[in-house]
């Protein structure tokens, strides 16, 4: 249970995370990442395509559901990556409704690459650490996500009241 | 440059990327609309948390800051301005300059989403000491520091 001067942890806490989001999601990253293996392709794009080729061909509403990005969104990033011949999509021999989607040869190696290149760059962030630190982080990066996925977003008692009031 | 296990590694990116899929997701966004009575996209919560920084400040330190597009961010103020998040104004001394700030809706807006996560990471981490709490936010610091140091290497030699 929360304890009388937790706040103040969990709000760094927060803090921390929201700076290692904004590192993650920005666009600079994202076109380094992209530069550094040799492709331009936009963040999303880079999303779509990395957990293509992790997951292997899937109806493209699956892929929107996993990345948890929406469809429309999912579709013109699928047109963009299928322009520059890196995933095919077709329909499902079993259900013709169904797009299925999957990366093309040459996607699987932008794929790889990629992932080459954001390994590369954490294994030279990481080289400074000691084997324990690093153990560390593994450590607590997974229970941290462990317990956020099990947590569900929903208001604070007190604050839902105020926030009626604010509901105008 | 030292060797890093790839077990070490691969759980390491495995846990980031969990992280952004669970920060970034929409239904975590779509929840959070709903908890704070306002909808407002990703790059729009950015714009806000930057001017409850920052105070008032010009389109152009606003895009910035944001790390955005001027036209995206100038966007992003629009449909803000559209919810009453934020106002924009005229400079004073430059007619040309537009001065962006968040009006008092969206004060209590971004308050509210901020509480909202905190609360979440409270119960999320309620099992932990307040000891392995601190370790979590040094550890976490430094990994984004020195994320932030290390340049995207150009070719991979494997």
């Amino acid at each position: 249970m929360a304890e009388p001067g937790d706040d103040d942890i969990d709000e760094k806490l927060l803090v921390a995370l929201q700076r290692l989001g904004r590192l993650m999601s920005s666009r600079q990253v994202a076109s380094d990442i992209s530069g550094a293996a040799g492709i331009e392709l936009s963040q999303q794009g880079v999303q779509l395509l990395r957990a293509l080729h992790r997951s292997g061909e899937a109806p493209v509403a699956a892929l929107a559901s996993a990345s948890q990005m929406d469809i429309a969104a999912v579709s013109r990033q699928l047109r963009l990556l299928e322009d520059a011949g890196l995933v095919t999509r077709s329909s499902s021999p079993t259900d013709r409704r169904v797009v299925l989607v999957d990366t093309t040869d040459s996607g699987a190696q932008v794929a790889a690459r990629i992932r080459d290149v954001g390994l590369r760059h954490l294994s030279e962030s990481l080289s400074g650490w000691s084997s324990s630190d690093r153990r560390r982080v593994t450590d607590l990066l997974s229970r941290l996500v462990a317990d956020l996925q099990r947590t569900d977003i929903r208001p604070v008692e007190d604050s839902a009241e105020r926030q009626g009031l604010r509901e105008i | 440059v030292g060797v890093v296990p790839s077990s070490d590694l691969h759980s390491v990116e495995r846990s980031l990327e969990q992280l952004f899929r669970l920060a970034m997701g929409r239904r975590t966004l779509a929840r959070q609309s709903e908890a704070v009575g306002a909808e407002v996209s990703r790059a729009g919560y950015a714009v806000l948390r930057t001017l409850g920084d920052s105070g008032a400040i010009t389109m152009g330190a606003l895009a910035r800051h944001c790390a955005m597009d001027p036209a995206v961010a100038a966007r992003q103020v629009g449909s803000l301005e559209q919810k009453a998040l934020v106002r924009t104004a005229g400079d004073a001394n430059d007619g040309r300059v537009r001065i962006v700030e968040l009006t008092d809706h969206g004060a209590d807006v971004l308050s509210s989403v901020v509480e909202l996560r905190t609360a979440f990471l409270a119960r999320a981490l309620r099992d932990w000491s307040d000891d392995q709490r601190g370790i979590l936010v040094d550890v976490v610091d430094r990994l984004v520091e020195d994320l932030q140091s290390v340049p995207f290497g150009a070719e991979v030699t494997t």
